[in-house]
């Protein structure tokens, strides 16, 4: 089976957990025989096309200046539409289209009508959820694009039970048409050994401090301003504890001076973005993890702290909730709420007991998210898909 | 106050710069864009780019480089993902 897979970020473009999520896929399609073709934009030091472990990648420039990132979406779009024709001319009709994001989708749709193939669609999210709701002329374009590849695609794939409901409720779709697919983890990724001393002594952590870990994209939906503000309250009481915020974005400079203003300079650690050996160093050197999502359909990093025997604090939201089960796994806090978070890290600073009975449960389930079963799910939904393809 | 809000312009402007410099394609040297050619493209004035762009700078974000029609800018690794970021 020749698959094209179409994704706004790739390896090292990697912005949130679509990059993590069409990576391991692919490798996992392509262990079970496929050839799988990944459109995906360009990124300084990477060739336009390559093939690794199996999978053909095609980094795409984009040539042409846009004004504003709506156009340059549709401008990206357009040369990734160049780039399907290149591919199904040069290595042969694609047998599925496999789009992800209302950002990739209409090169999807084209795809679908231009060559005559199925198309399927991941949600990995939506415009109502990361924005809270459609506000702005150009939240409801998105809405509408999101809606038409759901029109559009023969199955729907989305990650979580959560979502799944939000999109049958929200683009009124028939309830067979919805497949969740879960994200995936390589738990012997995490399972390495490495100088815990060594990578906190140059963190600046002392060895008996208690290391706090928050990773992801710097934006207000994943709540960083809520975990600095329950900082504030946990270090009144707990002197030796550090946080480290691993990840960037637009909202890193106004966090640092959340943290300056709350007193929590020296309690917290700026990493900026980090890569995937020394995130994984991290997470094997810290004590605790924190996963406090205002929003958050799957939560990937929270799957990589279970396979690294992190004990978990989560968001009780979205996917989080369906990964992690309250008081057997991880803790659920309350979204938003700075007072719960605290209270959460307060029991595990405290209670060593349940912070490792958390720790051994979590690396007990994480195992049960493996790509391979993922990418055969997969499968089978592609083969659903070719079933129902329609092309009017 | 007034210096808490023209740092609020500062790192808004500084936002639109980044996602700007993104859209336009300064993602690498050779499609650096000088600070005229950013403000023709993107109607922001040359005087704002200017002080704004140094906090692009200083964080990391974007990287500069001499010309014949002077100091080009454009985004580095860390600078395209930040971006992107605004986005996602």
């Amino acid at each position: 089976m020749r698959i094209l897979m179409l994704s706004w970020e790739y390896p090292p473009r990697i912005v949130g957990g679509i990059s993590r999520h069409v990576y391991f896929l692919s490798r996992a399609l392509a262990s079970e025989g496929c050839e799988v073709h990944v459109v995906t934009l360009d990124f300084p030091g990477k060739p336009i096309y390559e093939v690794e472990d199996n999978v053909h990648i095609h980094r795409i420039p984009v040539e042409i200046g846009a004004p504003n990132f709506y156009m340059w979406v549709a401008l990206f779009n357009h040369f990734f539409e160049k780039r399907i024709g290149y591919i199904a001319y040069n290595f042969g009709k694609p047998d599925i289209v496999h789009s992800h994001d209302w950002l990739t989708a209409l090169s999807g749709i084209s795809a679908k009508h231009m060559l005559r193939v199925p198309f399927i669609a991941t949600f990995h999210s939506t415009e109502r959820g990361r924005s809270q709701g459609l506000t702005t002329p150009e939240s409801y374009m998105i809405d509408s694009i999101e809606w038409w590849a759901s029109y559009e695609a023969s199955i729907v794939l989305t990650v979580s039970s959560h979502m799944r409901d939000e999109l049958i409720r929200w683009f009124k779709l028939p309830e067979d048409k919805v497949y969740v697919i879960y994200n995936g983890v390589d738990p012997a990724a995490f399972d390495i050994s490495v100088d815990r001393d060594s990578i906190r002594g140059r963190l600046g952590v002392k060895p008996w401090e208690k290391l706090i870990v928050s990773v992801g994209r710097m934006s207000y939906q994943k709540g960083f301003h809520i975990l600095l503000q329950a900082m504030s309250t946990v270090i009144r009481r707990h002197r030796e504890v550090k946080l480290i915020l691993v990840g960037d974005g637009y909202m890193r400079r106004e966090l640092e001076r959340q943290a300056s203003d709350l007193g929590l300079s020296e309690y917290v650690i700026f990493t900026g973005f980090v890569d995937d050996d020394h995130l994984k160093a991290i997470l094997r050197s810290a004590d605790i993890m924190v996963v406090c999502s205002l929003y958050e359909p799957f939560g990937i990093v929270a799957l990589e702290g279970m396979a690294s025997g992190l004990p978990l604090i989560v968001s009780a939201t979205g996917g989080l909730k369906e990964i992690v089960e309250h008081e057997v796994d991880g803790l659920w806090a309350y979204p938003g709420d700075p007072n719960s978070l605290a209270s959460c890290i307060e029991r595990l600073l405290v209670d060593t007991n349940l912070a490792s009975k958390l720790r051994w449960n979590a690396i007990v389930k994480a195992k049960r998210f493996d790509w391979r079963n993922i990418a055969r799910k997969v499968l089978e939904a592609y083969g659903e898909a070719g079933r129902r393809a329609r092309f009017q | 106050m007034a210096k808490l809000g023209e740092e609020r312009d500062s790192n808004s402007i500084a936002k639109s710069l980044l996602s700007s410099l993104l859209t336009l394609g300064a993602v690498d040297r050779f499609k650096a864009l000088t600070v005229l050619e950013l403000s023709e493209r993107t109607g922001m004035e040359a005087a704002c780019i200017d002080s704004s762009i140094c906090i692009l700078v200083n964080s990391g974000y974007v990287a500069s480089i001499d010309s014949e029609s002077g100091v080009k800018y454009y985004l580095t690794p860390n600078g395209i993902l930040a971006a992107s970021s605004l986005y996602s």
